[in-house]
């Protein structure tokens, strides 16, 4: 599973080159600086030479990375104003608290606290974009959005290893080693939902567009 | 706090894990569903709502496009039939034997036809004061209305009065010929279908609105009746008072009064004062 996962990856890497093109204007980009990361971190700890110290540094690191570039994207896909000035706030505590709680208390394997911390404020922004579009939605079917895909990607990723992570500090080796199989499937279908999110045309008619052409034709 | 104290004890972390992780999932995937469908479900009724708008504007378009045939119509009838046969009348009093005849003929055939030519003067002089009321065009709404009431009054069969309050600035003409047209409609209808004993017309403003109200206490409509009406493929009378108060911008209020002795109809136009034609 561990190999399927890491190579999971390549999936909506190949896909973002692949529709490059259709990619390159879109904040789409972000996502895909994202995996590219995860990928060579992933291969890092699981490959490299290094002590446990350095694993859980990297680890560490990671969370507070990947947390900024989800929250940078989901900032960048939402539009209002509160919403957005929601997510900077947040985003600057929890990057403090995250970074404290990583470098201070280091007798641990993995940073459980600000994982789970990480997937519960990711999960929440989510909710502000979804509920964002229901109020305004800016195109017709929404499932025709990219940002859609990757947001549900997010959130499915989130709230499947909340918990896992929230009590892995609360489980033996062996206990985590069964139930990491939990992240990676996470991983592979937010992976999965990424490549769909970069393979399709992003859709250019909004909702009035539709209501309009819909008159044009009815009269 | 509370999960982290339930994951101290082992044997439930399992549970906890399991039970957690399948209710964020059903949770996340339900939601997710729920905004597409609800989506869908909002556009849907947005689509509704705009077809039953579109089938509204339709009909208008249809009952404005019928008044005008039915104008051009009479148009053509009173030219055919009436100025027609007038002119072709005067040619032949006129015509080339007219220098054969004795000079009494020929006075009499000249005067013949002068008076028919002058008949014919007068007809085409109604036909365009149907079309645009020269009361209208040189003396404003107010005018027009009262010129228009007393010839009613003047039949004996209604009282018919009018009051404006404030009207020392002209709206702009084509808006008085609409709110004329308007008026004319509301009277014609009273004075076809509702049985009253009087009309009385008064006009009103504020900042930014004028207002024309209508009473009688014959048979009348409300504003139900009246929607219906649009909806309907009757009623084209009313279609036509909607279409051109959609041109200026007006809204319609049909009411019964509360004590239900008499309906009122009140016009609301915006006052648009750059526009204005100062009388």
């Amino acid at each position: 599973m561990g190999f399927l996962t890491l190579y999971s990856y390549l999936i909506p890497v190949f896909v973002f080159l692949f529709r490059f093109r259709q990619n390159r204007d879109s904040n789409t980009g972000i996502i895909f600086f994202y995996i590219i990361y995860s990928f060579l971190n992933d291969i890092c700890v699981k490959y490299l030479p290094i002590s446990e110290i350095s694993k859980y540094y990297m680890l560490g690191v990671f969370t507070v990375a990947e947390y900024i570039l989800f929250a940078y994207f989901l900032y960048s896909s939402i539009s209002g104003k509160l919403s957005k000035r929601f997510i900077l706030i947040t985003s600057i505590c929890y990057v403090v608290f995250a970074l404290v709680f990583s470098f201070s208390i280091v007798d641990r394997k993995f940073d459980s606290l600000p994982a789970s911390v990480e997937a519960l404020v990711i999960i929440t922004f989510c909710v502000i974009y979804f509920f964002e579009q229901i109020k305004s939605p800016t195109s017709l079917f929404l499932y025709t959005e990219k940002s859609f895909w990757i947001v549900c990607g997010l959130m499915i990723y989130s709230a499947g290893t909340f918990f896992l992570f929230l009590q892995s500090s609360g489980l033996s080796d062996a206990e985590l080693a069964k139930y990491w199989v939990i992240s990676q499937i996470g991983n592979i279908i937010k992976n999965l939902l990424f490549a769909v999110a970069f393979y399709i045309k992003p859709n250019k008619n909004t909702r009035d567009d539709f209501l309009s052409l819909g008159k044009m034709y009815e009269i | 706090m509370f999960l982290l104290q339930i994951g101290s004890q082992s044997a439930s972390v399992s549970q906890v894990l399991f039970f957690g992780t399948i209710g964020m999932l059903i949770l996340t995937i339900s939601m997710i569903v729920f905004i597409i469908f609800h989506q869908r479900k909002v556009i849907r009724y947005q689509m509704t709502l705009q077809k039953i708008e579109q089938e509204q504007q339709k009909m208008l378009l249809n009952a404005s496009i019928k008044l005008q045939e039915e104008e051009r119509q009479r148009l053509a009838a009173d030219l055919h039939d009436d100025a027609g046969p007038l002119l072709a009348t005067a040619r032949l009093y006129l015509n080339e034997n007219l220098v054969n005849l004795d000079k009494t003929t020929q006075l009499q055939s000249i005067f013949n036809a002068k008076q028919i030519i002058d008949d014919t003067i007068q007809l085409i002089r109604n036909i365009s004061h149907s079309l645009m009321p020269p009361t209208l065009k040189n003396f404003g709404l107010e005018s027009a209305v009262n010129d228009m009431f007393q010839k009613i009054s003047g039949s004996g069969s209604i009282n018919a009065s009018c009051r404006f309050h404030d009207y020392k600035e002209r709206l702009h003409i084509d808006k008085e010929l609409m709110l004329f047209r308007v008026i004319q409609e509301l009277v014609n209808n009273v004075l076809k279908h509702s049985n009253a004993s009087f009309i009385h017309v008064t006009q009103n403003t504020n900042e930014s609105k004028l207002y024309i109200r209508l009473h009688h206490d014959g048979k009348g409509l409300t504003q139900a009746d009246f929607e219906r009406f649009n909806k309907s493929a009757s009623g084209l009378g009313l279609k036509n008072i909607q279409s051109r108060l959609r041109v200026i911008q007006g809204k319609i209020f049909f009411e019964k009064d509360p004590s239900q002795t008499y309906y009122k109809v009140t016009i609301e136009v915006s006052r648009d004062n750059e526009e204005a034609v100062s009388s």
